[in-house]
């Protein structure tokens, strides 16, 4: 019975937006952003513990 | 245009702003279903923000966000097809009558576009495409070569061979009124009275 009622007061056409779509494509490009964000600084981080460690191996010759 | 090519966030959402009751209109199009094409345009937004910076502008944003969200329904919907096979009944009821906005041509208006949703989603995707950015999208021939990387004759065929297949579809099951054959386009119309 809710979901009737619900379905009834839904007047959208089917093919106009719902409003709160742009809002999650929104939070899907700040999500987007955030993983390349980490991914980048794990790529930093392990080019510098790489460059670390040969440099030390170098240096203890 | 320029600040969401050099990677400026504000200026994209703005553009995202701008364009998205398009591209979901597309995508329902395209998908024939609500969550589908909510799922759809949000994969489209986040390979155009990927692809933003070779964006070289021949064409406007709007249409290349067509490109995009056809790629995208292309992609979920074979994914879907791979995931689900049930058939939908084709005895489902018309969600889409309103009886709450009961003015007789709205109601024969709904069951009519019912049977072209129908009729187009039942299309095979290549098909389906052309139609749709032609009569829904009113994207020139030369645009939907463009945009889908065909020549334009190619476009031309597709589009009349939709066009051939949507009539044999529709004729049988529409007796169109008065009403109805107003909201056809003039051509058609034009059949309809002689």
């Amino acid at each position: 019975m809710i979901k009737d009622a619900s379905r009834s007061l839904d007047h959208r056409p089917p093919t106009e937006a719902p409003p709160t779509l742009v809002w999650k494509v929104m939070a899907r490009l700040d999500q987007y952003d955030r993983r390349r964000q980490l991914l980048r600084r794990f790529l930093a981080a392990t080019t510098l513990a790489v460059v670390t460690v040969l440099f030390r191996r170098r240096t203890r010759r | 245009m320029d600040a969401a090519r050099r990677g400026d966030r504000d200026a994209f959402n703005e553009l995202v702003r701008s364009t998205y009751r398009d591209i979901y209109s597309l995508a329902y199009r395209l998908t024939g279903n609500r969550d589908d094409a909510g799922d759809v345009v949000q994969d489209a937004y986040v390979r155009a923000y990927r692809a933003i910076r070779r964006f070289r502008g021949d064409s406007s944003f709007s249409t290349w966000m067509y490109r995009i969200t056809s790629n995208c329904a292309s992609t979920h919907l074979s994914r879907r097809t791979r995931q689900r096979t049930e058939e939908l009944s084709s005895d489902a009821p018309i969600v889409d009558l309103r009886p709450e906005q009961d003015p007789s041509l709205r109601a024969e208006a709904a069951v009519l576009r019912h049977h072209i949703d129908r009729a187009i989603r039942a299309l095979p995707e290549r098909l389906r495409q052309v139609v749709v950015l032609r009569d829904l999208h009113d994207l020139s021939h030369s645009e939907i070569a463009a945009e889908l990387g065909i020549t334009t004759s190619a476009a031309k065929v597709r589009l009349h061979r939709a066009r051939q297949r949507l009539k044999a579809v529709l004729q049988p099951t529409t007796e169109l009124g008065e009403g109805q054959t107003a909201l056809l386009p003039q051509d058609e119309q034009d059949e309809e009275a002689s």
